[in-house]
C-alpha cells in the first residue's frame, strides 16, 4: 500500500494499491501535532487493504489539508540542488520527454 | 470510492482531477509540477501490476512502514547528502533499518528535498510508527513489525541503482513475517 499525494505516478509505476491524499509532500498524515487527523488518515489508509479488489486500485481519501495552499511549504531552505537545474532547463526537459514519447512504437 | 484508473487514452490521470479525485499537483513548485506532469502525461501506462492477496485482517496483521524521507536511527550512518550537493543529479541509493521503538529523539533525517523539521517534531506526520504502536495497544492492528525502513527518495537519473535496496528491504520483511507494508513517499 502506498499513501501518496502524487498518485498520478500510478500510470507509469504500477503500484498495487494506492491511497491518494491531497496533502503536501512530507506530511501525508497531517500537520505537526494533529494527532486525531493522523489517526483518521492512518485508519483510512489501512482500510484500503480491505477495499482494494484489483491490482492498481486507487482510493482517493476525502481529507482536506487544513491550511491555505499558498501558505503551505514543503521544500527546504535552501531548495534541493537539482531544482536550480530543473528551473533553468525545464522547457528542454519537457521537449525531450515529449520527443521520447513520439519515438516509442 | 476507489477503483482501477481507466486505461482509456482520454483518462486525465489527475490533470485535471475528476470529481472525487485528489489533485496530485496542488502543492508542487512550478518546475517540479511541469516535470512530473509531463512524465506522467507522456509516459507509458504500466498494466502488469504486481499483487498479493491480503491474508489476514488488519487487527491480526504485522505492519511495517517504508519511508523515502532519508531516515536513519540517530546512531546509524546517515544518508549521503554531501555527494548530492556536489552532483545534484545523484541520490544515495542505500537503505536503513529503523527500530520498532523509533521516536523523534532517536531518528535522524537526511534529505535535501523536503523540509525535515516537521517529521523531527512529530514523526507521525509521515512515518507513523509511534501511532502504530498506539493502535497495537488498542488491538486495532495485530502488531508493529520489529523493523521499519527508509530509503532516500531522490534517486536522480538512474533508478536501477535503488533496486538492490528494494530487494533487501522486501527480503527483510519476509524474514520478519510482515503481513502488510505501508509505503509513504515524501
Amino acid at each position: 500500500m502506498v499513501l501518496n499525494s502524487i498518485w498520478s505516478f500510478q500510470k507509469i509505476s504500477g503500484m498495487p494499491r494506492v491511497a491518494a491524499i491531497e496533502f503536501p509532500m512530507g506530511r501525508a498524515f497531517g500537520d505537526v501535532g494533529d494527532t486525531q487527523l493522523h489517526r483518521d488518515i492512518l485508519l483510512a489508509t489501512l482500510d484500503v487493504f480491505k477495499q482494494a479488489k484489483l491490482p492498481g486500485w486507487v482510493e482517493h481519501l476525502p481529507f482536506k489539508w487544513p491550511h491555505p495552499v499558498d501558505e503551505t511549504t514543503w521544500l527546504p531552505d535552501p531548495p534541493p540542488p537539482y531544482l536550480e537545474i530543473i528551473r533553468e532547463s525545464i522547457d528542454d526537459i519537457v521537449a525531450r520527454i515529449q520527443e521520447r514519447s513520439v519515438k516509442k512504437p | 470510492m476507489g477503483n482501477v484508473p481507466s486505461n482509456s487514452p482520454d483518462y486525465a490521470w489527475g490533470d485535471p482531477p475528476n470529481p472525487g479525485e485528489c489533485d496530485p499537483y496542488l502543492f508542487l513548485e512550478e518546475a517540479i509540477h511541469k516535470l512530473i506532469r509531463n512524465n506522467v502525461k507522456y509516459g507509458t501506462l504500466v498494466s502488469d501490476i504486481p499483487w498479493s492477496n491480503v491474508k489476514k485482517p488488519v487487527n491480526e496483521s504485522s505492519i511495517s512502514v517504508v519511508s523515502t524521507a532519508g531516515l536513519s536511527m540517530a546512531d546509524d550512518e546517515p544518508f549521503d547528502m554531501e555527494t548530492e550537493r556536489k552532483r545534484p543529479t545523484w541520490g544515495d541509493p542505500s537503505w536503513r533499518r529503523l527500530d520498532r521503538d523509533v521516536n523523534e529523539d532517536s531518528v535522524a533525517a537526511n534529505h535535501l528535498h523536503i523540509e525535515t523539521s516537521y517529521l523531527l517534531d512529530d514523526l507521525d506526520v509521515c512515518f507513523p510508527v509511534p501511532l502504530l504502536r498506539q493502535l497495537q495497544r488498542e488491538n486495532v492492528i495485530g502488531n508493529v513489525a520489529p523493523s521499519h525502513y527508509s530509503i532516500m527518495g531522490f534517486q536522480g537519473s538512474d533508478l536501477r541503482r535503488i533496486a538492490p535496496s528494494c530487494v533487501a528491504i522486501a527480503e527483510a520483511m519476509v524474514n520478519d513475517d510482515v503481513d502488510l507494508a505501508l509505503l509513504v513517499p515524501v
